[in-house]
């Protein structure tokens, strides 16, 4: 790996370094006042709370109320992460060629599906009550119509491209000799 | 209930212990040498490894603790399943070539033997063994826990077999385990894995099917109904929200980079070529068992919310209540032994990694050599392990063994992420920046389990350790001067 793309890594695992300093900052909401044995706790419930009527169940609750004003976060959290997942498959590509705009490209298709995701689901927040597509809600079909299949474009990627950019016919030359170079030298003691 | 349906369920789990047992006599006459034990003779096809590496990913939490998280949370979980794909991608594109061919070139036999060639330190092999240990000793006590309850309510739903207690079945349950993994090592595991996978995908399918249509409206009836009930469980992120939810993504993408269970098996492959094909048997085979997981959560949720069926008294008697009560008796013998598979396909590859820590890579560390008549050794530690894992989850505090469960995957990640798939594609990794990963990666996580702390938006501790781990590694080794690598890894990391 080279060392530009390990401080391109370095400064995406601090952004998200930010991204989760910001987590303790912008307070979760919604949040209430629980009296435990005399004292006042105060408990989020922006992750979720027992269902009201099934309590082996949780319940989301005021979906506008806990991601009201930080969906920006949430999608930038996302994108960080994305970023950092792409960059990483870059690392183990020593020659990448021809697959570095390919791999680049899935990336910015899974961000955007990403970004899609986020921006029905705040329509979605104002009003459920949408038509559905494929029996899913418009954010929901996104995720798994269209996210969940476009991932497998990086692994058609590294079939089609191994030859080139993984595992070359000169890499397996070059290791043949490197083993044969360390019998040698374990042999001669 | 059916009379004909317990019986027809034990049936496939007998039929499937007893396959387990044929393999690990098969695979007995071929295991002569700690390299056939450990490795398989680095000499395994395509599609073994292929379905191998997905088997071991998809434990039996895939068929049980996935289901209830979805009952529980909506599609919240599907952060972990759902985007497997790049997952396996991570695992595949850092480590296929560079983690096999230093196998071969200094003959590893463990994954702690290959980070000791790659950063030339005893210290990182032995913090890799108890790192390993330390995640085998609680991974395994919850699986055997967990095939035990299985198999005792198998056995305790026929008429005709008495009351069988936990500890009965967690002594049969172990006895098949430990018999295969014995005699046949890691090879046996693997082979058995064939035919865990191919019995997880079957009935993830037919299971998909079955919760569909078991809800009045198939797949528009489960979403109208959990959207009237509560919008947010059948958004992209359910119950737990948006950033807690997306928490898992990265733990659950490039931490399957840092799970020994799956990273080991490229080391067994015969060609190094041969992961061209295995990447997209890998992914498709999971991508399948994952309809299982998101199903049986959405459709069980959907008929307790109905009506249809009575709240469950907790989230992961989803999966079973659904086989008893809304799939045929057939599908239920097929996923019940699918279940099993599930369990057994990881636990035999944890057993294995955990004899190979006690006996090759921690004698090693501490004393320069491994143990004499390692071969035997090893079979005993399997035995050992099974039993000490067994024992210790029956017997001790459950919050332990609740601790020790939950250490498992994102510990693995924190600690052999940075270590393993970015210290072998990285020359300027340094040996101290590893060392710094593995402790924090175990401080982190049993100091959030421990001491209970609650990190914001149900962010989980997975992603906390793995961000710091990752941050401390890079930026130790980017603050260090460049290591002086041994020729021949410097030559592998060149290509």
């Amino acid at each position: 790996m080279t060392d530009r793309l390990a401080h391109v890594l370095f400064g995406l695992l601090l952004a998200l370094c930010v991204l989760f300093a910001l987590t303790f900052i912008i307070e979760e909401q919604p949040s209430e006042e629980v009296v435990t044995d005399g004292q006042v706790e105060r408990v989020y419930l922006g992750h979720g709370a027992a269902h009201e009527r099934f309590p082996s169940m949780d319940h989301g609750g005021d979906g506008p109320a806990r991601h009201g004003g930080r969906l920006w976060m949430a999608w930038a959290f996302a994108l960080v992460q994305l970023a950092l997942i792409i960059g990483s498959l870059f690392m183990g590509l020593r020659h990448p060629g021809l697959l570095r705009w390919p791999l680049v490209m899935s990336g910015v298709t899974l961000a955007t599906l990403l970004t899609l995701m986020v921006a029905t689901y705040a329509r979605y927040l104002a009003d459920p009550s949408g038509p559905l597509m494929l029996g899913l809600p418009l954010p929901t079909a996104w995720f798994l119509y269209a996210f969940w299949p476009t991932q497998l474009l990086v692994v058609v990627l590294f079939v089609l491209y191994f030859h080139q950019a993984v595992v070359t016919p000169e890499d397996m030359a070059r290791f043949r000799e490197i083993v044969a170079e360390r019998r040698a030298r374990t042999e001669r003691g | 209930m059916d009379e004909s349906r317990p019986l027809i369920v034990l049936a496939w789990v007998l039929g499937y212990l007893a396959m387990c047992i044929g393999v690990g006599l098969w695979a007995l006459r071929r295991t002569t040498s700690t390299r056939d034990f450990f490795m398989a003779g680095r000499d395994l096809g395509i599609l073994v490894t292929g379905l191998a590496v997905f088997s071991s990913t998809m434990s039996g939490f895939g068929f049980v603790g996935g289901p209830g998280l979805v009952y529980r949370m909506g599609l919240s979980s599907a952060w972990m399943t759902v985007i497997a794909p790049l997952g396996f991608c991570c695992v595949f594109y850092l480590l296929a070539k560079r983690l096999r061919m230093v196998a071969e070139l200094r003959e590893s036999i463990s994954l702690p033997d290959a980070v000791a060639a790659r950063y030339n330190s005893e210290r990182a092999r032995l913090l890799t063994a108890i790192a390993i240990l330390l995640g085998v000793i609680g991974y395994l006590g919850t699986q055997i826990l967990a095939m035990a309850t299985v198999l005792r309510d198998v056995l305790n739903n026929v008429s005709f077999i008495p009351e069988v207690s936990l500890i009965t079945c967690m002594a049969i349950a172990c006895a098949v385990l430990v018999f295969y993994c014995v005699t046949g090592g890691i090879l046996a595991s693997v082979y058995t894995d064939l035919v865990q996978g191919a019995i997880m995908i079957v009935a993830a399918i037919f299971v998909f099917i079955a919760a569909i249509t078991a809800v009045d409206g198939g797949l528009t009836g489960i979403a109208t109904t959990l959207l009237e009930d509560d919008p947010e469980s059948i958004s992209p992120w359910g119950t737990l929200g948006m950033i807690g939810a997306m928490s898992w993504f990265v733990v659950f993408v490039l931490g399957m980079a840092g799970q020994p269970h799956v990273i080991t098996k490229l080391m067994m492959n015969r060609r190094v070529e041969d992961v061209r094909r295995t990447l997209p048997v890998s992914a498709a085979g999971y991508a399948l068992c994952s309809l299982l997981w998101l199903s049986i959560g959405l459709a069980m949720r959907a008929l307790v919310i109905q009506g249809g069926h009575p709240e469950l008294s907790g989230p992961d008697e989803a999966a079973p209540q659904f086989l008893q009560f809304h799939a045929g008796p057939m599908l239920a013998g097929i996923v019940f032994a699918g279940l099993f598979a599930a369990i057994m396909s990881t636990a035999d590859s944890f057993l294995n990694l955990g004899a190979a820590a006690v006996v090759h890579d921690i004698p090693r560390a501490l004393t320069g050599r491994s143990l004499s008549n390692e071969l035997f050794w090893a079979r005993v530690a399997t035995v050992l392990l099974a039993v000490g894992s067994a024992i210790f989850v029956l017997y001790s505090r459950q919050d332990l063994v609740a601790l020790l469960g939950a250490f498992g995957w994102g510990t693995f990640a924190a600690a052999l992420v940075p270590t393993v798939a970015i210290g072998f594609n990285w020359k300027r990794a340094t040996a101290t920046a590893a060392n710094v990963a593995i402790v924090t990666s175990l401080v982190v996580n049993f100091g959030i389990e421990l001491f209970g702390i609650a990190v914001p938006y149900g962010i989980n501790a997975g992603f906390v350790a793995l961000l710091l781990s990752l941050t401390l590694f890079f930026g130790i080794s980017l603050a260090s001067p460049p290591p002086k690598l041994d020729p021949d890894i410097e030559g592998v990391m060149e290509l």
